[in-house]
């Protein structure tokens, strides 16, 4: 009896988990195009005739592209949502919205890699356009949030255009502990001589063995693995240790499969492995707590803000992450989406390149989720999702004065309740205070006030 | 026990009104609020068999006149609650149920809508509970009697909430999915009968040229009785046949028990099955005559029975083939971005709901598509109150925005039945126009529910629901006196603190 009831267990349990694997399964492209999010548009234009397009316009002193350096001084035209121009002197058709941002700088909207509570799970049929989490987001520059399987923009107002698509499918590997490894190579081992058996198939066919039998197809977790190596779908493992960083780079390695790591707290003391590895990294720049001091076994932890630097270095992807993929107006102010480009600012004081961090936040993610066709920098053709801001983003006194997505003004500082108040757009610079401490000898001393 | 003459004589009214001899009740008051712009003080109403004949600042009364002197009161036209869950106990369903309604919650006893009438309420509509579709409102009249009796037929309306994002928009796109999957299907069944009908048809004609046809067909007539199209086989679906069956007279005996037990509980007949006797007569009505096709016809029969699709189904039908025979809709709404997704999902199905505002909160968003609401003119349903904007102090009168965006608005109470009026007063102090105020109160939740002929205001032929209040309805501390209800008193505060 108990072996059959085992053979039961493990029919239902294989039937339970194949839709789902199924549904990983399919291949999408390798993140590298997001077909869904193309057709999208095409189908638009099918269902209706065109109404009238909507011109919008940024006047902009410094434009960072992020794929095209800085321009100083030019409009950036954008027609239904789309960059339609950018340049000096472009004659705006009639009717065009316009921006005037001249002095100051226009960044690509940020994109914000995970994300809960900005956006609903099923961004489609519940997200709140109104809701205050979106609005927070919006006002810290982001644009574009990845949300459980999709990906979503923070269209205030208005849900046209909201979802951009579904994320890419990763396959999560779970590498703690013994067991699950050595299932895992079980697997992997499977689906290689599967592989190794179909090729041989395939050569059999060739030389013209008609009666070759044909290797029986994966489905389920071995289907989903295949893709995997045939490198469709990206793996991604949860890990910050040097040790299970090592684990992932000698599965990749032995396997051949892409990785997208996410933690990576002490990657940098192996940046050169991971980098020939040819993985991704999501790093969160201050994640002290992912590798915490682990007092069972005196193991100090090895964070360092160079990390992200180090990892640069080498070639590695990045993207820079909040701790918290949320927003929580409670506890601890720092550590969540309300602060996303305050996390790339250490990254940058660990010794990143300004470019790096930037790119960390807007190419780099669009790239990682399949969608840098449309998102990520600021090109002609592609989305018109600007941050715009009175000085350097990175900088934590700065906070954006627009936010534009899909050519509409999403957020203006001078009209939301919550920030309006904190330097006021129209405020003059007021005089730099007084430096009291720390004294130096040959600074100037405070003048004493009657 | 004086409400429940009133309410028999209310019957009596209702059931017969054309009787040899118009009754005539002529009421004087104070001030006379007509509900469509009009005041008159001092001023009377003429009613005429329960309903409202003349009504000014001097009416010349007929002979026979019994009249009510109230010349230190006020009347207007009863109030109607166009949501409420008054009585009701918690009953939550989610999901499509467009099919259901409250009927099966009432457990009416006398006097349980005494609190209405203090509140100077003569039409309510009890909304089924939940989430999704949960079901059709029901309108009653806040008489004593039988849930059938207090009804009004034809009045309600369809309640979909969109206030549970995206549950509720996913249970719509559901119901509407389904609906055009039936539809579909009944599509496919025609066009498969209308095939073999012909088939059928060309074979016949080649049938007649062989006499063995006639033959048969002969037969068949000389059997008599039974006509060859209705070929019933014995009635399957009783569940305990009678010793001695007789097909025929079976049939036709079971109808007969429907329409006993629809009509006339008491009249004893043999044909009840024990079965039937606890069988809603409704449900009974539609059975006994067209509902045959139990076992499927092999041939192609004369006349196309469609495929039977659930009842929940047949109303989003409706909304999909006719959307202007289906239902009257309110729609609920949490938040703006609900409308918009409402528009987003079903804004090309034509639905044309009317809106219900949940803004009985202190801070409300709906302020945000008050644009949009006004630009498809919409009736709005809401709560008369001055909302915050989220996570400000900054103040949204949403009714007026609404009523100055061109929506008729209609008012729901916050929170009890008795401070109603106070909180529309609050709100006309707001800034909200009195006259609106009155028609949110009266003749707009009329409309909504359907009644828009018969209740509301104090014009020739409509109802004579009236009430008398001590003073102006949105003076501080006014009270409702009396409740007229088809003319008749049904309600005194006299009675009450005696």
């Amino acid at each position: 009896m108990k072996p059959s009831h085992l053979a039961l267990c493990a029919l239902s349990t294989l039937a339970l988990a194949s839709p789902a694997l199924a549904q990983r399964g399919p291949s999408r492209g390798p993140a590298a195009k997001g077909p869904a999010a193309k057709k999208q548009p095409a189908e638009k234009k099918e269902e209706k005739p065109e109404p009238p397009p909507r011109w919008f316009a940024v006047h902009a002193g410094q434009v960072h592209t992020v794929t095209q350096g800085v321009l100083r001084d030019v409009t950036i035209l954008s027609r239904n949502g789309r960059i339609h121009a950018i340049g000096r002197d472009l004659s705006l058709p009639q009717g065009t919205e316009v921006l005037d941002a001249k002095g100051k700088r226009v960044y690509p909207g940020l994109i914000a890699y995970n994300s809960f509570g900005i956006v609903a799970s099923n961004p489609e049929h519940g997200t709140d356009v109104f809701g205050l989490n979106l609005v927070i987001a919006l006002s810290q520059g982001i644009t574009t949030v990845g949300a459980g399987n999709s990906i979503a923009k923070l269209t205030y107002g208005t849900l046209e255009g909201h979802l951009l698509g579904p994320r890419p499918t990763l396959l999560r590997l779970r590498l703690n502990g013994a067991a699950n490894k050595a299932r895992l190579r079980a697997d992997l081992d499977k689906v290689r001589e599967y592989q190794r058996d179909l090729r041989e198939h395939q050569l059999a066919l060739k030389r013209g063995e008609k009666d070759h039998a044909a290797p029986k197809k994966l489905s389920g977790k071995l289907g989903a693995y295949l893709g995997m190596l045939q490198g469709s779908v990206w793996a991604t493992v949860k890990a910050d240790r040097r040790q299970d960083l090592n684990e992932v780079a000698t599965f990749a390695e032995t396997y051949g499969f892409r990785v997208l790591i996410e933690g990576g707290a002490e990657a940098w003391t192996m940046a050169p492995r991971l980098a020939r590895v040819g993985c991704r990294v999501v790093v969160n720049p201050r994640g002290r707590d992912s590798a915490r001091e682990d007092t069972s076994s005196q193991r100090p932890s090895g964070w360092t803000i160079e990390n992200a630097k180090i990892l640069h270095q080498h070639g590695i992807p990045l993207t820079i992450v909040t701790q918290s993929g949320g927003i929580g107006l409670w506890g601890l102010a720092g550590n969540d989406l309300f602060t996303l480009s305050l996390e790339a600012g250490f990254a940058i004081r660990g010794g990143l390149p300004q470019q790096a961090a930037l790119e960390a936040l807007t190419l780099q993610p669009a790239r990682f989720m399949g969608v840098d066709d449309r998102l990520g920098s600021i090109e002609v053709g592609k989305d018109m999702d600007l941050v715009v801001i009175g000085g350097d983003l990175f900088r934590y006194t700065n906070l954006p004065e627009w936010t534009i997505v899909n050519g509409r003004i999403a957020y203006d500082k001078a009209k939301d309740s919550l920030l309006k108040h904190v330097r006021p757009r129209d405020l003059k610079e007021p005089e730099p205070p007084v430096i009291l401490w720390p004294r130096r000898k040959d600074a100037p001393q405070p003048e004493k006030k009657d | 026990m004086r409400s429940l003459i009133g309410a028999a004589a209310l019957l009596a009214v209702l059931a017969a009104p054309s009787l040899a001899q118009d009754r005539f009740v002529a009421i004087k008051a104070k001030k006379v609020i007509t509900g469509t712009g009009q005041e008159f003080s001092p001023g009377m109403l003429v009613i005429r068999n329960g309903k409202i004949e003349a009504v000014g600042k001097k009416v010349s009364l007929p002979p026979k006149c019994e009249v009510i002197e109230a010349p230190d009161q006020v009347l207007m036209p009863g109030l109607v609650l166009a949501r409420s869950r008054y009585s009701l106990p918690s009953r939550r369903r989610s999901g499509n149920n467009s099919h259901l309604d409250v009927r099966k919650e009432l457990f009416p006893r006398d006097g349980d809508m005494e609190e209405l009438l203090k509140a100077g309420i003569v039409a309510v509509a009890l909304i089924p509970d939940g989430n999704g579709v949960p079901g059709r409102a029901i309108v009653l009249r806040p008489t004593d009697g039988e849930v059938e009796e207090r009804i009004l037929a034809g009045a309600g309306y369809l309640r979909i909430t969109m206030d549970q994002l995206p549950t509720d928009k996913v249970t719509l796109l559901g119901a509407f999915k389904e609906a055009e999957g039936w539809i579909e299907r009944i599509k496919k069944a025609r066009e498969a009968w209308e095939k073999k009908r012909k088939s059928a048809a060309a074979a016949a004609a080649a049938k007649k040229a062989a006499e063995a046809a006639k033959k048969k067909a002969k037969e068949q007539q000389k059997k008599g009785g039974d006509t060859p199209p209705k070929p019933k086989p014995a009635p399957k679906p009783q569940p305990k046949p009678q010793p001695q069956p007789k097909p025929k007279p079976k049939r036709s005996s079971r109808a007969q028990a429907a329409e006993a037990l629809g009509h006339d509980h008491d009249d004893p007949h043999e044909g009840i099955e024990p079965a039937l006797a606890g069988v809603d007569p409704e449900s009974l009505d539609a059975a006994p005559t067209p509902k045959r096709p139990s076992a499927p016809a092999p041939q192609a029969s004369k006349t196309f029975t469609p495929p039977k699709s659930p009842e929940r189904a047949e109303v989003f039908m409706t909304f999909v083939e006719k959307p202007k025979q289906g239902p009257r809709v309110v729609l609920e709404l949490g938040k703006a971005s609900d409308y918009l997704h409402y528009l987003d999902g079903f804004g090309e199905r034509k639905l044309e709901p009317f809106l219900y505002l949940e803004n009985r909160g202190s801070e409300s968003d709906l302020f945000h598509v008050v644009g949009q609401i006004g630009e498809s003119g919409a009736t709005v349903l809401l709560h008369p109150r001055v909302t915050n904007e989220p996570y400000t102090l900054t103040r949204r009168n949403l009714p007026l925005e609404l009523s100055r965006a061109g929506c008729p608005v209609a008012f729901v109470p916050t929170r009890s039945l008795q401070s109603w009026r106070e909180e529309v007063s609050l709100l006309i102090r707001a800034g909200f126009d009195r006259e609106e105020a009155i028609a949110a109160m009266t003749k707009r939740p009329a409309q909504l529910l359907g009644l828009g002929t018969e209740l509301g205001t104090l014009e020739k032929g409509r109802l004579a629901d009236v009430i008398l209040l001590d003073d102006d309805p949105f003076a501080p501390g006014a009270t409702v006196q009396r409740v007229f209800l088809g003319g008749e008193p049904v309600w005194s505060a006299e009675e009450e603190t005696e």
